[in-house]
């Protein structure tokens, strides 16, 4: 992807049909560490690796609460990030106000695309440079969203956004059969191998950069770090890596998580 | 209030009301009978109407009080299922949120001095947490905006009437009447009502709704037994 004379507004079509500025701020959603989300027929459960800037930094915060049947995870700029994981807590909040239950997760859905797709639309915005994955377990039973910076907003089975996020999609796909009716454990499970495929080989999922959240049947939503995670992790310290990994993409590393 | 060149021209009194209505929580789901006559005063106003409302196929609500009320009320409702149609075709209200909705509303309005002259019963299976285990619900709203959850009601006069045969004979059996059983019980509701109220009509309907869905039978008469009048000296 190269600059050309198409891409200085979001308003402004290329001749291919390309609105270079959404396909730019998609790519920034690429550069974000990655997170990964499964969901069996009763629970949800998000995975995200967190980054820090350097040694003396803390780990940027990537799950958010939106209510307790729902959360999500961030993947590119944290601080567009958190503007729409606030405007998502609103609606639920909202919702509450009029029907004192939790808000169905398509209403949220439908929210967050018309918001989304507004800044790709006028003249003097920019679109969100964050994909999120948001976790719901409503009325309907769990739903995993996966949204990005064009404004698209779809339901699927398991998803993983950020960095390096194939290697995650292929083993989400090589075992997708198994997550209906796993357990919470095994569910955790597999979103941490999943995760850790992201990484290059010498690098390892700690405490110290791995989130999890869980919500689901009779399971409010709970984002876990740090102490809470080392059980987690620990489980999948035997279980060995995947072979070849992608070769890592260099990317911008200050601002995006 | 106004200024006394701007008087208030809100609603004080009911027009055309609806009396009683009684419903039920029986084993299958939930049971409500209401009659079908809108009153002025105490005059019979307008028969065979019905005062209940297929919201979808879990929830129905119910009216006493002003009729015209009730059916700006109907609309709102109405608009609210298809508001949220437009986020997911599939999507419906649920008997608890719709009922914490219109508490909201009928309290708005009270607090404005400008009350809807209704008592609501909102009626139906909830998904407890998911559409895969539903559970019955009936919620109540007065015309204050006060609102509660219960598992038998009887509104209007029905109140000092029924509500203790009701009682004695769901809760002894913990609220799980078979559905010939609940139907049994409104229907001596119905009976007594037109004893005692003025403004009962026979005809009546009753609906049920269980977890396969709602069903609004046609609408029914009881007569009663009215053999004592002919001890009463005044009755020719």
């Amino acid at each position: 992807m190269f600059r050309n004379q198409y891409d200085s507004d979001v308003t402004v079509w290329s001749p291919q049909g390309r609105l270079h500025q959404v396909d730019y701020a998609v790519e920034a959603m690429k550069q974000g560490s990655a997170t990964v989300g499964i969901k069996s027929n009763t629970h949800v459960v998000l995975v995200a690796l967190k980054r820090a800037a350097n040694e003396l930094c803390s780990h940027q915060k990537k799950i958010y609460e939106l209510d307790d049947h729902c959360g999500l995870s961030i993947a590119g700029l944290l601080s567009d990030g958190r503007i729409l994981a606030r405007f998502l807590q609103a609606e639920c909040s909202s919702w509450r106000w009029d029907f004192k239950e939790n808000v169905p997760i398509q209403v949220l859905n439908s929210h967050l695309a018309l918001k989304l797709q507004a800044n790709t639309q006028y003249y003097g915005r920019r679109p969100f440079g964050v994909g999120l994955v948001i976790a719901g377990y409503d009325r309907n039973g769990a739903h995993i969203v996966q949204s990005d910076p064009s404004g698209e907003v779809v339901e699927v089975l398991a998803t993983s956004i950020g960095a390096r996020s194939q290697s995650a999609r292929t083993y989400l796909e090589k075992h997708l059969d198994q997550f209906k009716t796993a357990t919470l454990e095994q569910l955790i499970e597999h979103a941490l191998l999943a995760l850790r495929d992201t990484l290059p080989q010498e690098d390892n999922l700690s405490k110290k950069n791995t989130s999890i959240s869980i919500v689901g049947r009779d399971t409010p939503f709970k984002a876990m770090d740090d102490d809470e995670v080392q059980p987690y992790l620990e489980r999948i310290t035997n279980i060995p890596r995947a072979g070849q990994q992608e070769q890592a993409v260099p990317g911008e590393e200050a601002m995006q998580h | 209030m106004e200024g006394i060149d701007k008087p208030l021209t809100h609603t004080l009194d009911p027009t055309c009301t609806g009396t009683s209505m009684y419903a039920l929580v029986y084993k299958d789901g939930v049971a409500i009978a209401t009659d079908r006559v809108c009153s002025y005063g105490k005059t019979a106003r307008y028969k065979h109407i019905g005062r209940q409302y297929r919201v979808n196929e879990n929830v129905i609500v119910a009216f006493g009080g002003d009729h015209a009320d009730f059916q700006w009320l109907q609309n709102v409702i109405e608009r609210k299922e298809l508001d949220l149609k437009c986020y997911d075709i599939g999507a419906k209200l649920t008997p608890k949120g719709l009922h914490a909705y219109l508490t909201s509303l009928m309290y708005y309005r009270r607090s404005e001095m400008n009350p809807i002259m209704n008592t609501i019963i909102v009626a139906g299976m909830h998904p407890e947490p998911t559409y895969d285990n539903l559970v019955p619900f009936i919620g109540v709203i007065t015309p204050r905006g006060v609102g509660y959850a219960t598992k038998h009601v009887a509104t209007g006069l029905g109140a000092m009437l029924l509500h203790q045969n009701m009682e004695t004979v769901a809760r002894s059996n913990d609220y799980k009447l078979s559905r010939d059983e609940a139907f049994a019980l409104l229907r001596k509701c119905m009976e007594v009502h037109i004893y005692r109220d003025c403004t009962a009509d026979n005809e009546y309907d009753i609906s049920s709704i269980t977890k396969d869905g709602v069903t609004m039978e046609q609408p029914q008469q009881v007569i009663g037994s009215w053999e004592i009048s002919e001890l009463n000296n005044q009755y020719e």
